[in-house]
């Protein structure tokens, strides 16, 4: 049940306790996980109760809500996360209409001017030894073997 | 050599173990020993990394340990044979040098028998160095062949088919390979 029901407007909002959380050691993982939780104020007010949207990269997700605390988080295959700056518009009810009308006609969403916009770091996740012990056991195997045989080709010389 | 229905003399016997592929007992433990450790050693590869259970698995363990440790011992002798003279060869010079400077002092010693003690003496440097070498040379491509048939070649099998093809292949081929004469 929605207790606000604001006409927002992007100059008028401002996003407060920003924190962030990305997966950092996906050692054993297969998707990375981007979490961001956030506050709202518009006009001075505190935003309690209202449906918002993120939309990343032409996708939109629902933003969760509980007590004036909003979350968005989704995961991305391994392969596919990048580093650095992940930009994410918070659009309302109006906005993400907007926004799917334009994905549906095939127009940019460029235009679409978002209740705010929000960046998201991924500084990026461990994902092991840059040289598994396989392949250093094998590297080692390799040489000695070489000089096993370098050493028989001389006594046999 | 002796005729037809004559006994061999002690010099010419010990001049055909030289040459023979036959070693002595005490290089048979040497190779044994060895060989079993090295068979043993991919058990804990096996176990601790491929993650096989110790327990049930011990029948196939003990069974391609002990092929493996003969097909090893196999490829010691035959390696050690056709090594030997080779390095009775590179090492004769030093080691006549050497045995002449330790025996020039003795003076009642004849030529005959300076000869062969240098003799004897290039025979155990040589049989000690082929046995290390041929030791050293059998592992080194044992565990190598082992590593990349267990982690690359075989690593889309159980880890209960790649121990056994892994430990068997390395020790037949080095056996196979121990068999030619270069």
């Amino acid at each position: 049940m929605r207790i606000f029901n604001f006409v927002f407007t992007a100059a008028s909002c401002q996003v407060s306790n920003q924190r962030t959380y990305t997966t950092q050691d996906a050692s054993v993982l297969t998707s990375i996980a981007y979490i961001t939780e956030f506050e709202l104020t518009c006009d001075g007010k505190k935003v309690v109760g209202t449906q918002l949207y993120a939309e990343s990269q032409g996708s939109i997700l629902q933003v969760a809500e509980n007590k004036g605390n909003y979350q968005v988080s989704w995961t991305e295959d391994l392969a596919l996360a990048t580093k650095g700056d992940h930009a994410l518009r918070i659009l309302d009810d109006e906005g993400v209409s907007v926004v799917r009308k334009a994905q549906k006609t095939g127009s940019s969403t460029d235009g679409v001017t978002p209740l705010l916009s929000l960046t998201l770091n991924h500084p990026g996740a461990y994902t092991g030894p840059w040289l598994s012990s396989e392949h250093l056991a094998a590297i080692m195997g390799v040489v000695v073997v070489y000089v096993a045989v370098t050493s028989k080709s001389k006594l046999l010389a | 050599m002796s005729g037809k229905g004559k006994q061999f003399t002690r010099e010419e016997e010990l001049l055909l173990q030289d040459f023979s592929r036959n070693v002595s007992t005490k290089s048979n433990a040497l190779f044994y020993g060895n060989a079993f450790i090295v068979s043993a050693i991919p058990i804990w590869l096996f176990w601790r990394i491929h993650l096989m259970d110790i327990i049930t698995s011990s029948p196939v363990f003990l069974l391609v340990t002990c092929l493996s440790t003969w097909l090893m011992a196999f490829a010691y002798r035959n390696t050690k044979f056709s090594l030997k003279h080779k390095v009775a060869v590179k090492r004769e010079e030093a080691v006549t040098l050497e045995m002449n400077k330790r025996l020039a002092d003795d003076k009642k010693m004849s030529k005959k028998e300076k000869d062969e003690r240098i003799l004897w003496k290039k025979n155990e440097v040589a049989d000690y160095e082929a046995t290390t070498f041929s030791i050293f040379y059998n592992n080194a491509l044992f565990l190598a062949l082992i590593i990349f048939a267990s982690f690359y070649i075989l690593r889309s099998f159980s880890p209960a088919v790649n121990y056994v093809l892994s430990v068997s292949a390395a020790g037949g081929l080095l056996a196979l390979l121990s068999t030619g004469t270069q």
